[in-house]
């Protein structure tokens, strides 16, 4: 089983203009390599089409210093570098202090080991779990091909309850959803330099060959997250089908302001259930500015999944999902952890 | 003198009268040094000079047939020695599974049929060469269901679809009959039915298949990952028309098998052919998808289950019909044609019986050995159904196993594999060599705290609920099984070195730690005075695969009757030395002393001194077939406490408690460790486990370690052993074996706690958590709430 | 409002064409890929520290640190199980940290401390870890077992006084089929003791 990997070119950029300078010299050809977990397997497996091509040359991020930084102000807020790996992440103290639902999160991903590798940037611009778009086999839309085998397939787990389009895969981040809670923005570098967009419009919707902005000569460098204000609530809930290793059946990102009992600012995003980080608007416009009660709670957990328009083998996942928003504003509620 | 009833060929050894100083003592395991440091080499890590790389090409297809294939771009490329389709194999075949299949076939019947089998310089060039082959399919509609295919009429099979076997077993019914099942019913209080399914699946050993072929002009060298060197190496001999005599294989550490690996793969046949056609070493490693994709699995089957009793909770009549998804070819060797139906007529007392077992081909992977093989479904069906005849008849389900306890059986384990033996009513009651069925299901429902059933699902308001739930189970497997062909052989030496060889594969579990315990009982040594050689073929008589959990009962006889024939040589050196005659002599902890007065003794070595030097004392051991009575079986209870969060559908297994009758440990250490493998098995069976499939194109869609979900270290509970001890004369020091038994009760003790806990029964399994809410969620919609 | 997503998108994105069932992003129906002699050779010499040992090599980028450990140095006690990072058993410390070798890149690993279970041992004897998962039966195929106490070293390297929780969660990504999790467990615990008695 060995030498599994295709031939390919390896490059150490030693800044962000470098990396972005190789990416644009390389065309299209080019991926940057940060911890390799899931682009190492994909490579391996030929996930393949017109629309997904295996890269032939490799730019490593890693010897960046701007990259592997956690740099913190109390002003300016956190800058994440994209290639700091998710147990730096879930371990670093000001994380810890400040930002909490982060650690909460990354500590849910994956395993030991690919915590130790996998990083911000990784989970992130991750692909999808399907098992058809993982298959060498079955060359569906994402791919380039002309359909979906999940829609007449099995779809059971790691697929979409709302928003699907042509492809109905549900996006794997664990990390997205907490970040998008906290409000925080994703720097992207190309050779012209860099730019900055709220981290929700960093990922595209289901019609779409990718699932991020980033287009072939582009990449993904930081992540900048706001200095949450004082009594902020933050609570990161996944459940999934082991105890370990498994990605979201569905997941729950809250971060809540409150103050004086009222609950002034309120984000709630959730994972594992869109193509995309989805931001449950209604549920959170159902709660600003009112007092968290449990009838609130019950109908916010409600409004969080209107529209929801599951699978024929997935509809689980609505009631799974109001019961995790539930616990999660429960435990804001009751200021513990549920 | 007491007879022994060992089972062995000749006169057994008389029974060792004395109290045991090595048996039942935990020592640690032989290669457990080598296996801690990496030093240990399985097949994969095997290395040779010119060694060259192996690689096969793979049908995409559950159901094709090649109407082009064209290699000479794979030949005519730099560092390619050989190309082998079925164009220069023509007549040729392997075995598979015991199955002789067409080499290269035209026709493919399962997904990762071998198309191509290529050896280059090097592994990237091998891997290049395949992309070179030309091949051009014609794509047939496959069959993947059994129920559907069963309900269709039998297709029209194209060219040789025909496996050996097929006429004997597809969508034949297999009949277990006892009394009259009609008037059975008649005679109930209470009649329950219900279909119970189980899905696909795998093994999951964490090293894949690989071998090293190394042909020398005359000699076949193979290093092999397979349970059994005797078997690979007649297999081998057999298929490529060698004298068995100049073919050698060794296996010294296998990276787990659970039956995947018990028999050859047609990997290793390819890689000999290449070897001897190149003339070099040919190593052939899988990789994990291949490993899922061409490779056996567990039958996936649907069995219903009508069963009647009286309202004292006695078993008055069962009907049974199982159909089983035997993929796309199982000959009589792995297909037990009857084993779940055996299991069902065997386990619990019930005069009336009428199961009926199918098992329909399919273009679904192979069936074949697996961890527990058909008693899973079986054993998951059967007391699965147990706790639902408890619950209406509102009896306690240990009340009514223990009410239903039989000391005997009737259908042989010889006849679960035996086509012939179909229809026939199996009246006649026969007694066990041992069974102490009962005093396991106490002890595993005492280890659980059985008492506190009734109340620990209201014990929290909140929605995650505790039950307790338990099964028993009877297994097949674990006493020997036909042919009953074991041999064993011991020398020992003028210097007092004592060697014991045994054909047998340590696949993991202990047996060449076990083996040698066995034989220093025996001969009065310390085990570790004996020098075991195994895993190989050279200088080792027949011995079989390490599958069934057969090893210790098969071999353990051997041994005992080898090791007693070379101490009575020995002893009858040693006589004159003592001064007494040879009867009066025993042996032990390394002394040979008189029976009568055991301070008059002498040294093992010394004695082995008498003996001439390079002519050492030769004593041979040979199994002899289990007779037809007593009925022979292992047996074994669990208890399952666990939580179910009835808003996510989350189970924690929080304990379980396992009481086994395997006879003796021969060495507790190890047994306990197979015990904590088979609920490795038993909970990712019940709650995580399934290969899926695309109901379109029949392709594995599971074919990697991520998405077939096996147990994680979190997932695994805290798990009591209780390790019961009972006399059988049958096998060696009372053991019989212990490898496979301890996963068929863990699916229905984890599926009826569930129903302890939340009230809602779940027949299907794995039991996953999207099911779980589902349930709930009907039963919400039904307005009936009481149990949650 | 994420309503509707794709204008959203649109907004903020250059150009991304939609998923069509015709064309794809190169204008070009059914566009082959790209041949691969267009792509730069790469070997690279790596010179890493392997159980305390300077070593030095030409090696392809395409080749793994697992692959450079068994065939490069013939270091075979580190297992390839799957070689897709999901079942643990190549694990080894890459500066300190347990990571999947079959996942590292070779090139990737110069310039870093390597640590395998052939460097556990020391002049013939075993490591307490190693001693302790003989004592304790915890493993039995073993093919598991080198990546498991790589796992464990390092969690004892950090933490020298686990609980049973601790070290449950240490090894949720090494996989062992033959279920020895429970003396695994144990053997860790005592081996702790063992090395804080030193």
């Amino acid at each position: 089983m060995l030498f599994e990997l295709p031939s390919f070119g390896h490059v150490d950029a030693r800044d962000v203009k470098e990396a972005a300078s190789l990416l644009q010299k390389y065309g299209g050809k080019a991926k940057v390599i940060a911890g390799a977990t899931d682009l190492l397997g994909l490579m391996k497996d030929r996930v393949e089409g017109p629309e997904c091509r295996i890269p032939e040359v490799l730019i490593n991020i890693k010897k960046i210093p701007d990259m592997t930084r956690i740099a913190y102000d109390e002003r300016a807020g956190l800058r994440i570098g994209a290639g700091v790996t998710l147990t730096r992440l879930a371990t670093s103290g000001v994380v810890q202090r400040e930002f909490k639902i982060l650690s909460q999160a990354a500590l849910q991903i994956g395993t030991t080991q690919l915590r130790n590798m996998g990083t911000l940037g990784g989970n992130l611009c991750q692909r999808p779990r399907c098992l058809y778009f993982r298959h060498h086999d079955f060359r569906c839309f994402k791919k380039g091909g002309n359909r979906c085998y999940a829609t007449t397939g099995e779809h059971r787990f790691y697929h979409s309850i709302m928003k699907q389009g042509r492809c109905v895969m549900a996006h794997p981040s664990d990390l997205a959803p907490a970040l998008i809670a906290l409000k925080a923005e994703a720097i992207l570098m190309n050779s012209n330099g860099k730019w900055k967009v709220p981290l929700q419009e960093f990922f595209v919707g289901p019609n779409h060959y990718g699932e991020t902005i980033l287009n072939p000569d582009e990449y993904l460098a930081e992540i900048y997250v706001p200095i949450q204000s004082a009594g902020t609530h933050q609570v990161f809930l996944k459940h999934r089908i082991r105890h370990s290793a498994d990605f979201a059946l569905s997941s729950v990102a809250t971060v809540a302001r409150i103050s004086g009992g009222v609950c002034e600012d309120i984000r709630i995003v959730l994972g594992g259930v869109a193509p995309f980080p989805y931001i449950a608007f209604m549920a959170e416009e159902m709660i600003n500015g009112k007092r968290l009660d449990e009838s609130l709670i019950s109908q916010a957990a409600g409004a969080s999944v209107e529209g929801a328009k599951p699978l024929p083998m997935n509809g689980y996942k609505v009631d799974l999902t109001k019961t995790l928003v539930k616990r999660a504003l429960a435990s804001i509620l009751n200021r513990t952890d549920p | 003198m007491v007879e022994s009833k060992l089972l062995v060929k000749g006169t057994p050894p008389p029974p060792l009268d004395r109290e045991l100083t090595v048996v039942g003592k935990p020592l640690n395991r032989r290669d457990a040094a080598e296996k801690v440091t990496g030093q240990a080499k399985y097949s994969g890590d095997i290395k040779l000079p010119n060694m060259l790389y192996g690689k096969i090409l793979h049908c995409p297809h559950p159901r094709a047939r090649i109407l082009k294939i064209d290699a000479s771009k794979a030949e005519a490329l730099p560092g390619v020695k050989a190309v082998l389709t079925m164009k220069n194999t023509k007549g040729w075949r392997t075995s598979w599974y015991k199955i002789p299949e067409i080499a290269f076939p035209e026709v493919f019947t399962h997904e990762g049929g071998e198309v191509a089998a290529v050896a280059a310089e090097e592994m990237t060039i091998a891997q290049k060469a395949l992309e070179l082959i030309d091949v051009e399919y014609e794509v047939l509609t496959p069959m993947l269901d059994a129920e559907e295919t069963l309900k269709a009429p039998p297709p029209p099979l194209v060219g040789d679809e025909e496996y050996p076997g097929r006429e004997i077993f597809d969508r034949k019914p297999f009949v277990i009959k006892r009394g009259n099942v009609e008037k059975g019913f008649e005679e109930a209080d209470v009649i329950v039915e219900e279909t119970y399914t189980t899905q696909v699946s795998h093994h999951g050993s964490i090293q894949t298949r690989a071998c090293v072929a190394s042909w020398d002009g005359e000699n076949l060298t193979v290093w092999d990952a397979i349970q059994g060197v005797w078997y690979s190496k007649l297999a081998l001999a057999d298929s490529l028309g060698l004298d068995p005599k100049n073919v050698r294989v060794i296996v010294k550490y296998l990276g787990g098998g659970f039956g995947s690996k018990a028999w050859s793969h047609r990997i290793t046949f390819y890689a000999a052919r290449l070897s001897m056609l190149t003339g070099k070493p040919v190593k052939m490693e899988r990789t994990r998808g291949e490993e899922f994709i061409n490779h056996s699995r567990r039958w996936d089957c649907k069995i219903e289950i009508k069963m009647g009793a009286k309202k004292d909770g006695t078993l008055t009549a069962i009907y049974q019909k199982a159909v089983a998804n035997m993929g796309a070819a199982a000959t009589g060797e792995n297909y037990y044609c009857m084993q779940i139906i055996w299991h069902t007529a065997n386990l619990h007392a019930c005069p009336n019986v009428y199961l009926e077992q199918i098992g329909v081909y399919t273009n679904r992977q192979i069936t074949g050995p697996t961890r527990s093989p058909l008693n899973m479904p079986a054993i998951f069906a059967l007391e699965s159904h147990m706790d639902r005849m408890a619950v209406e008849l509102g009896m306690d389900p240990f009340e009514l196993r223990m009410k239903n306890y039989t000391t005997y059986q009737t259908v042989g384990t010889d006849e679960s594999e035996d086509p012939t033996a179909s229809g026939k009513s199996y009246d006649t009651k026969i007694p066990y060599s041992s069974k102490i069925l009962d005093q396991c299901m106490k002890l595993a429902t005492d280890g659980i705290g059985w008492e506190r059933r009734k109340t620990l699902k209201h014990s929290n308001q909140g929605p995650v609920k505790r039950g307790i739930g338990m099964a028993s189970y009877i297994v097949l497997q674990g006493v020997g099984l036909h042919p009953y062909v074991a041999e064993a052989k011991i020398a020992i030496h003028n210097d007092g070195t004592i060697n014991l060889f045994v054909g047998v594969v340590d696949i993991g579990g202990g047996q060449q730690t076990i083996l040698p315990m066995i034989a220093a009982e025996e001969l009065g040594v310390g085990a570790h005075d004996i020098t075991v050689i195994y895993g190989d073929t050279k200088d080792t008589p027949y011995a079989p695969s390490c599958h069934a959990s057969r090893l210790t009962p098969e071999m353990g006889p051997a041994v005992v009757q080898a090791a007693a024939e070379a101490r009575q040589k020995l002893f009858a050196l040693a006589a004159p030395m003592l001064h007494v005659e040879n009867d009066e002599i025993r042996s032990k902890n390394g002394e040979i002393y008189t029976k009568s007065d055991p301070i008059h003794s002498i040294p093992f070595k010394m004695a082995c001194s008498k003996i001439t030097p390079g002519l050492p004392i030769i004593g041979q051991g040979s199994r002899a077939p289990n007779p037809k009575e007593p009925m022979m079986a292992t047996f074994g209870a669990q208890a399952v406490e666990l939580e179910v969060d009835t808003e996510t559908g989350k189970v924690d297994v929080l304990k379980i408690a396992a009481a086994q009758d395997f006879g003796r440990a021969i060495n507790p250490k190890l047994c306990t460790s197979q015990v904590y493998g088979g609920i490795e098995f038993g909970i990712g069976y019940a709650l995580t486990e399934e290969g899926l499939y695309d109901p379109q194109t029949g392709k594995l869609l599971t074919n990697n370690l991520h998405q077939y979900r096996m147990p994680t270290s979190i997932d695994f509970p805290h798990v009591d052993v209780y390790l019961m001890e009972v006399e059988d004369p049958y096998f060696a020091y009372s053991a019989k074996g212990a490898g496979e038994n301890t996963n068929a009760p863990t699916p229905a003790a984890i599926r009826n706690a569930i129903y302890n806990a939340i009230g809602i029964w779940f027949n299907e399994l794995p039991i996953t958590p999207d099911k779980i809410i589902k349930a709930i969620q009907e039963k919400k919609k039904r307005g009936d709430l009481h149990a949650l | 409002m994420s309503s509707d997503r794709d204008l959203l998108v649109s907004r903020t994105r250059r150009k991304r064409p939609l998923l069509s069932a015709k064309a794809d992003s190169h204008g070009k129906e059914g566009a082959k890929m790209p041949s691969r002699e267009h792509r730069p050779e790469s070997k690279k010499r790596v010179a890493l520290t392997v159980n305390g040992k300077k070593v030095e090599r030409d090696i392809h980028s395409r080749m793994t640190l697992a692959e450079f450990l068994r065939e490069e140095l013939e270091l075979t006690g580190t297992k390839v199980g799957c070689n897709r990072g999901e079942c643990g058993s190549c694990t080894v410390i890459l500066d300190g940290n347990p990571v999947l070798s079959c996942t590292v890149l070779g090139v990737e690993a110069s310039g870093r401390e390597v640590l395998t279970i052939e460097g556990l041992a020391s002049e013939g004897k075993l490591h307490p870890i190693q001693e302790a998962f003989v004592e304790h039966d915890a493993l039995q195929c073993g093919y598991c077992t080198p990546g498991m106490i790589m796992s464990i070293k390092a969690l004892l390297d950090r933490n020298s006084n686990p609980t049973d929780e601790d070290v449950r969660k240490s090894i949720d990504g090494n996989f062992c089929r033959c279920g020895s999790y429970p003396n695994i467990i144990k053997a860790t615990i005592e081996a702790s003791r063992k090395i804080n008695h030193k």
